[in-house]
């Protein structure tokens, strides 16, 4: 029997928890993707190694449907594995990984094919696949090269699942609102109304002068607050800017010429987070490169 | 193993799963830059221009591989010669030698003694003679290979682990054989050895290669077909068996001509996209076959890199073929899954197409507003209006030469061509554009015709693609490209050598072929001039001043004819030489090249050609003078002038009507005249008025000749050929672009 949403998420939590990973919660402020947690933007930064797997609700105003498509969702869980540095064998144990879910990689067609990442909001840049059993992109791979504008040593391996794709296939439902959440509700009994709300918000009841004017107060606290060297907070406020700029951008205001401003006044905050970040976790002395930190555990592998 | 046959060179990098895009060019460099080591190593038997033969390539998504057999095992002994100081200072006078010669002798390692005298370009030295034992090809390799793996470069690199070693994947595992031995070395952190690695899922890992020239059977027992032909070769063979299963032949993408099969663009991608193909069949809901054919095929190649089948009579079939990287799908869990997939995308599909068709394709060009066509120059609705505003004017060039176009669907397919930017289909699927804004006018019911000039607007796409089918959909191609070579011209951004990120060689060679195919005559100057006001008077950011804007577009145009010329098998100087006399009008120009490549095997034209460069040679930096018919003096130029007076007419008759031979031929009566001239005539006379009146003569001589080419420029047997400027990039054969 298929495992239904909330086991893939779990399995998946249970895997990654047994190599060894911090299993970290969401991020409580708005983000687009599983990368834009501080606990993948900052820690692929500077020296120190991390291991971190979270499930990460994405939002992508765009993406709204009303709830009418039966594919896109204006929010959806990616799950997401940070391996730094990415260690030689990361391919295998991703494979490993899908066992943990009941797929049987050699009954299936696996392939990675070509796709590299970029996020001009965070000055981000990777090399990777994307992964695709039987022709369906079931998961982002990706070794990131620069974050913050800054070209990174040790590189970092990221994994970043579709939950919904992968349990809409290996449960061969046509429709992400049918799928089973837990036994006798479904995705759509949890989550259909946000979506209605959401899109109507994004696509037409969004203020747009208070979004506007909050955008330009985010970006200015941010700045402050980064003077102040208190990066993660001034973190916060980048994330803050870069949802407010999604839900403009969905809203129809937000011109083609104004749009490139919007993004580097994003990503202006976001380099400057990042060498905030790597200046103070220097300051304290790179605490995670001591001994012991992340050792592979008697048992493991 | 005797050494004269040699040993076999393996090299094999291990990697993770590198993009399909690259593997050729590096599979190429990778051969090329091994061979030159060996060469280099004195490790090539026989000379250097057979090795070619010797070298095979292997490639997969997770392996690159180059085998060369011939290797020696160890580099030849040789004698080498090392010279030391001036024989002047390494003896005094009485010939005894000197400190400097007792130092070299013991750096060398001999007797002052042995020390021998050398004659240099330096003058006279002392040196030694030593034999150098030749050093084992393992060892010499081990030095060398991580050179030429080293300087490999790929369009996008990366850094993995610690992040020290850049390569486009991360390197797992290295062969390294010659014959049985391994080369010993470690590059990007990796030990070399013996033992590669079978299919990721399917195969062992770790398969000890006990002789080179069994690689391609080792790795096909563990289900990698390494040999690219063989692997391209197995998957078309499955397609077609799985088609003729089907009663079914394989669909061509979008925007083939009518008739075509097949795929070779999405052919090329799945070959290296696999180690161990297999084609699996699956179909979808029949109730999709209502979307465009267009919008199904494009669908199943686009992401799901699958083909389409359709009946030999016509027809689209509910069915695909998908490669999978698999022996087989003995559960059907690929085709299951493929289906699946198929299904998400062509709903996706029918969504776009229900969401673009709630308004009409003129309702989305009201949208263009918004979509840039250039930071610099401006967005899509400007870019529209400017291609309304040049069709018309081509549309004239049309009429003029005796086609009967329709204005008002021209206009119309102008002004919406580029509609369909604004489209969720196109945004989807970049590669339907043009196709997917027919597709909407067509629903709307716009006239047929209008429906195929927008289809066809992005054709000709290469070199040899086939022109728009209709003079509709010609003439707002040539709008369209002569808007875009402007603007990207009006910024300076001229292509040079394999920079071309507009793909304005081919866009200027589509232009020319549509006028010389449909022989329409144009003045490319005018066009230019025309194309270039559109962008109005006020300065674009970083443009160049648009009079040389025109003239580096205009000669860009040069450059296409003469490489349309050339690949029509008209010698190049030929082509050169008409090209000279004019390159405006491309339709016109073309005639003139052939003409003038016809021409040369008349007898007599070689004398005309010798006679237009003395011309050249005597009027070289003199001023224009002019001539009067009543002061010639001798029969011989007496007789030339009445001739030329007679010619020009008929010369000028014939070239209005583009019959260039005629034109020629007229030309060419007066070579025996000019013979004779040269041969009585002294044309540099003591008399200034004498000699003036010739100049002058001659000077409406070689008027006259331009009009037609610049013979000058023909080379004739016995004299040596000028040296050509170097072939230009782009006329590598299609599917040869630089990485």
């Amino acid at each position: 029997m298929p495992l239904n949403f909330q086991q893939l998420i779990l399995a998946l939590q249970q895997f990654w928890a047994s190599e060894g990973v911090v299993l970290q919660q969401p991020y409580d402020v708005e983000v687009g993707a599983g990368t834009m947690h501080p606990d993948t933007f900052f820690r692929v930064l500077g020296p120190e190694p991390w291991r971190v797997a979270y499930c990460s609700p994405s939002r992508r105003p765009l993406d709204g449907r009303y709830g009418q498509n039966p594919f896109r969702v204006y929010r959806h869980y990616q799950f997401q594995v940070i391996l730094k540095p990415s260690p030689p064998d990361v391919q295998d144990l991703y494979l490993k990984s899908l066992s943990a879910f009941g797929i049987d990689p050699k009954a299936h067609d696996i392939r990675f094919d070509e796709d590299n990442w970029e996020s001009p909001t965070l000055g981000a840049a990777g090399v990777g696949w994307q992964v695709l059993m039987d022709g369906m992109e079931i998961t982002q791979f990706t070794y990131f090269q620069q974050a913050g504008g800054v070209e990174l040593a040790p590189i970092s391996a990221e994994i970043t699942y579709g939950s919904e794709r992968i349990c809409m296939f290996v449960n061969g439902v046509d429709n992400v609102f049918d799928l089973e959440w837990t036994p006798g509700v479904s995705y759509g009994d949890v989550r259909l109304q946000e979506e209605i709300e959401f899109s109507k918000h994004n696509f037409e009841a969004a203020d747009v002068t208070l979004l506007n004017r909050l955008f330009e107060q985010y970006e200015v606290e941010g700045h402050r607050l980064l003077k102040l060297g208190l990066v993660l907070p001034a973190y916060d406020y980048a994330l803050r800017c870069s949802h407010t700029f999604n839900v403009l951008e969905a809203r129809g205001a937000i011109s083609v010429t104004e749009r490139t401003g919007f993004i580097q006044k994003v990503r202006r905050l976001s380099v400057g987070c990042a060498k905030g970040y790597i200046q103070a976790r220097e300051t304290l002395g790179f605490p995670l490169l001591r001994k012991g930190a992340f050792a592979p555990q008697a048992g493991r592998r | 193993m005797s050494s004269r046959a040699g040993g076999t060179l393996l090299l094999e990098i291990g990697t993770e799963e590198i993009p399909a895009r690259m593997i050729e060019g590096a599979l190429r460099d990778l051969r090329q830059g091994l061979l030159r080591e060996l060469e280099d190593g004195l490790l090539l038997q026989g000379a250097g221009s057979g090795a070619d033969a010797r070298a095979e390539v292997f490639g997969t998504p997770r392996r690159l591989a180059v085998r060369v057999r011939d290797v020696r095992e160890r580099q030849p002994d040789r004698e080498e010669e090392v010279t030391g100081p001036p024989a002047r200072a390494a003896f005094d006078a009485g010939g005894r030698p000197t400190k400097a010669a007792e130092g070299f002798a013991r750096a060398q390692g001999v007797a002052v003694g042995d020390l021998r005298r050398i004659a240099t370009p330096k003058g006279e030295c002392v040196g030694v003679r030593r034999n150098v034992p030749g050093l084992r090809a393992t060892d010499v390799l081990a030095k060398r290979i991580p050179v030429v793996v080293g300087s490999l470069t790929f369009p996008k690199m990366m850094r993995w682990g610690s992040g020290e070693h850049r390569f486009v994947r991360p390197i797992h595992w290295i062969v390294a054989l010659l014959d049985r031995e391994v080369i010993d070395m470690t590059i990007a952190g990796v030990r070399s050895g013996d033992r590669t690695v079978g299919h990721r899922l399917r195969g062992a890992p770790w398969i000890t290669i006990t002789d080179p020239m069994k690689y391609v059977e080792l790795l096909r027992t563990h289900l990698v077909v390494a040999q690219i032909e063989e692997r391209r070769g197995a998957i078309e063979e499955q397609l077609r068996q799985a088609a003729r299963g089907q009663a079914a032949v394989l669909a061509a993408p979008p925007g083939s001509p009518a008739g075509a099969e097949g795929d070779s663009e999405l052919l090329q991608d799945v070959t290296h996209m696999v180690e161990a193909p297999r084609v699996v069949a699956g179909e979808f809901d029949a109730s999709f076959l209502d979307l465009p054919e267009e919008v199904l095929v494009t669908a199943m190649r686009h992401h799901q890199k699958s083909f389409s089948l359709r009946k030999p009579s016509g027809g689209l079939l509910n069915r695909f073929l998908a490669i999978a990287d698999a022996e087989g799908d003995p559960q059907h869990a690929i085709r299951k899954g493929n289906e699946w997939v198929l299904r998400a995308r062509l709903a996706d599909a029918r969504f776009f197409w229900e969401e673009d068709r709630k308004t009409t394709l003129r309702q989305h060009a009201t949208a263009l507003a918004r979509v840039t066509f250039h930071e610099k120059l401006g967005s899509f609705a400007g870019k529209s209006a400017r291609i309304v505003r040049l069709a018309d004017a081509v549309l004239g060039l049309f009429v003029r030469s005796g086609h009967s176009a329709d204005g008002a669907m021209v206009e119309e397919a102008a002004r919406l061509c580029k509609a369909d930017l604004t489209t969720q289909m196109v945004k989807e699927f970049p590669e339907l554009e043009g196709i997917v804004g027919a597709l909407y006018a067509r629903a709307d019911g716009l006239p047929e015709g209008v429906v195929q000039a927008i289809y066809a607007h992005y054709l000709p796409r290469g070199a040899y693609d086939p022109l728009p089918p209709t003079l509709e959909g010609a003439i707002v191609t040539l709008a369209d490209r002569l808007d875009t070579q402007a603007g990207i011209f009006l910024l300076g951004l001229v292509p040079t050598g394999s920079r071309d990120p507009y793909g304005l060689r081919r866009s200027v060679l589509g232009v020319c072929r549509i006028l010389i195919e449909h022989r329409v005559r144009a003045s490319l100057s005018d066009l230019i001039d025309r194309a270039l006001r559109g962008y109005g008077e006020e300065a674009i950011g970083g443009s160049v001043p648009a009079p040389e804007a025109k003239t580096r577009l205009l000669e860009f145009y040069r450059g296409r004819l003469q490489f349309i010329g050339e690949e029509a098998g008209l010698r190049q100087d030929s082509v050169r030489a008409a090209l000279a006399a004019s390159a405006d009008d491309p339709y016109d120009a073309r005639l003139r090249m052939a003409a003038l490549d016809a021409i040369r095997e008349d007898s007599g034209f070689v004398a005309l050609v010798l006679a237009h460069k003395r011309i050249k040679n005597i009027l070289k930096d003199r001023p224009a003078s002019r001539y009067e018919a009543a002061s010639l003096k001798e029969d011989a130029e007496r007789a030339l002038d009445k001739a030329l007076r007679a010619a020009v007419p008929a010369i000028e008759s014939a070239e209005a009507r583009s019959d260039h031979l005629q034109a020629l031929r007229e030309i060419a009566r007066l070579g025996p005249l000019l013979d004779r001239f040269f041969n009585e005539v002294l044309v540099l006379a003591e008399d200034t008025r004498l000699r003036d009146n010739r100049l002058g003569l001659l000077q409406s001589i070689g008027r006259l000749f331009l009009r037609a080419g610049d013979f000058s420029e023909i080379v004739v047997e016995g004299e040596p050929a000028r040296t050509q400027p170097p072939r230009d990039m782009a006329r590598a054969r299609p599917g040869e672009a630089g990485r």
